[in-house]
């Protein structure tokens, strides 16, 4: 039932996963991320965790839940974790695999002021490692929420597009996000009307599975084996011989890639359409800019935030570009969702403002000031 | 109400961060909107934390913000800390048992509690002295009733209260008698 609760992000996270019916977490507490590992293993351990027969395993490190995770999935079990700054970097271990083998891990990642060692809550700086971590192309899909209500919105959505669409899939906060406590309107898929993607085990017996094997998965990296007693096992492959094979998987991969960001990919646009001044950020930085516009009231300025970073809303921007004298790019990060934004806008010859500040919050009134500042 | 700021910062461990959701939570329990967020340092202990909240009729958009309505200082490097959230007009209050030395805070009026000293000499625990400073805060928030706190407080201690039940009444007093340092 609907209900409004008086949460903290990790916590409506934890909440999210439970509602998208997530059965197994593996993970290794990291800060700020940390209360999403405390929510499961007690949740484990209730009655209604107990009756669900809910998994909480953790690892000795990151690259350990990393693969663990991959095992879950592997097995047919709807599986995530959660971790941020130096365990993102471990994860991407698995993850790079993940994306190798279409294999839909579920990642809540929070992330953390870098430096690694420096403050422990906040930054954007982590974009980059989301979106094209590892040595594949960044087949991956990743989602920025931007308040409280997103964190479980998205958080239920992430197990739905990453079984639907056979990706690795993250919800990439931040520690502010995070550990922010305030209220949230939890509900269930049913009364939402909402139908999750149901997981199916990669590596079974060939009988029971519902669909064809190739609809999930690129075909050169899959056979068929038997067992010693004449069972037809379906064995995924990770290990390609050629480049020329290597080539076929890396194109088939692409190909559905770019089919699922036709259904994928989420944008939001704020503020009046002929405002000239056209401010792209992500996350929680958005709600900042939000904020400012509305305090500014004056139509000089209009939001694109991209809600999916990967896959980028790249035409979308570019319709929304159309009319902006200017583009102003404010991030926690120095130039990481803007490389992205600045790809996407390749020959427009729009004056385009970047805003970097990378591990520090963007308060409201900063970007109406940068607003101002532009506005001549 | 308009949305109303609050800033708390102490050493770890003083309870700034509990302090800063248990205002929200009440806040909240009463009909509220209200966001409580924490900003600390790596070390637990030996390290400043602080916090932000917001209370208001509205929703907010942001969780941190830049000036303050409400500026709490436990111990005097928090003083440094957050003297950047000072604004014409902002009500301040200090652990005046570690912070001696106002001369960053001349031109604010300061509600200036020993919290330490009134917890141990009339609450016969001295470790309640964030209560006392809670008491004096939410004396001076416009809108909030102070009875949504006992709620709330049972609710936040809960685990605490069964291992130590003389605490509840401790907590509550010391939120009682810090209330009435500074509610008019």
């Amino acid at each position: 039932m609907a209900e409004k609760k008086f949460l903290m992000g990790n916590e409506i996270l934890g909440q999210a996963a439970r509602a998208a019916g997530a059965r197994a977490f593996y993970g290794y507490p990291i800060t700020p991320s940390s209360e999403i590992a405390h929510f499961w293993a007690k949740e484990a351990c209730s009655e209604g965790g107990q009756k669900d027969d809910l998994v909480f395993l953790q690892a000795e490190d990151e690259i350990g839940a990393g693969f663990m995770l991959i095992g879950g999935i592997l097995a047919g079990t709807r599986s995530f974790t959660a971790t941020a700054g130096p365990g993102h970097i471990l994860m991407q271990d698995s993850l790079a695999m993940a994306e190798a083998m279409r294999l839909p891990c579920v990642y809540y990642v929070m992330q953390r002021g870098g430096p690694s060692t420096s403050t422990v809550i906040y930054s954007q700086q982590e974009v980059n490692l989301a979106c094209f971590g590892g040595n594949g192309n960044g087949y991956r899909i990743v989602y920025s929420p931007s308040n409280l209500q997103e964190m479980f919105d998205y958080g239920i959505r992430v197990f739905d597009v990453a079984w639907k669409y056979r990706f690795p899939t993250i919800l990439l906060g931040d520690g502010m996000l995070a550990k922010t406590l305030g209220e949230v309107e939890t509900y269930s898929v049913g009364e939402r009307g909402l139908v999750m993607a149901e997981p199916e085990a990669y590596m079974l017996e060939r009988s029971p599975r519902k669909r064809p094997i190739a609809d999930i998965m690129p075909s050169p990296e899959f056979e068929v084996r038997a067992g010693e007693d004449g069972t037809e096992y379906d064995c995924y492959r990770n290990c390609l011989n050629w480049e020329e094979e290597a080539l076929a998987v890396n194109e088939e991969t692409k190909d559905a890639f770019v089919k699922a960001a036709e259904e994928v990919t989420e944008w939001e646009e704020y503020g009046q359409k002929e405002s000239r001044i056209l401010v792209v950020a992500h996350g929680i930085v958005s709600a900042g800019v939000k904020s400012a516009i509305d305090q500014m009231g004056t139509g000089e300025a209009r939001l694109f935030r991209p809600i999916t970073l990967r896959p980028f809303p790249e035409r979308q921007l570019r319709e929304a570009a159309v009319g902006a004298d200017r583009i102003i790019i404010a991030e926690s990060a120095d130039n990481q969702l803007g490389r992205i934004v600045k790809d996407a806008l390749y020959g427009s010859g729009i004056d385009i403002v970047e805003h970097y500040r990378p591990s520090i919050s963007i308060l409201p009134e900063e970007i109406v000031g940068l607003i101002r500042s532009n506005a001549d | 109400m308009a949305n109303f700021k609050i800033v708390i910062c102490g050493e770890g461990g003083q309870g700034a961060l509990s302090v800063a959701e248990i205002i929200a939570q009440a806040a909240h329990t009463q009909g509220k909107r209200a966001l409580a967020m924490p900003f600390f340092s790596t070390e637990k202990r030996g390290g400043v934390s602080m916090a932000f909240t917001q209370i208001s009729d509205e929703p907010i958009p942001y969780p941190k913000f830049g000036k303050a309505d409400l500026w709490v200082a436990l111990s005097q490097r928090s003083v440094d800390r957050i003297a950047a959230w000072l604004q014409p007009g902002t009500k301040v209050i200090v652990n005046s048992f570690l912070v001696k030395d106002l001369s960053l805070l001349k031109g604010w009026e300061v509600s200036e509690i020993d919290a330490v000293t009134v917890a141990g000499e009339e609450v016969r625990n001295p470790r309640t002295f964030n209560m006392v400073i809670m008491g004096a805060m939410v004396g001076l928030i416009p809108g909030l009733d102070r009875s949504a706190f006992t709620e709330t407080l049972e609710r936040h201690f809960s685990s605490k209260y069964e291992k130590n039940p003389e605490l509840k009444a401790q907590n509550e007093k010391a939120f009682g008698i810090g209330y009435g340092l500074t509610h008019k």
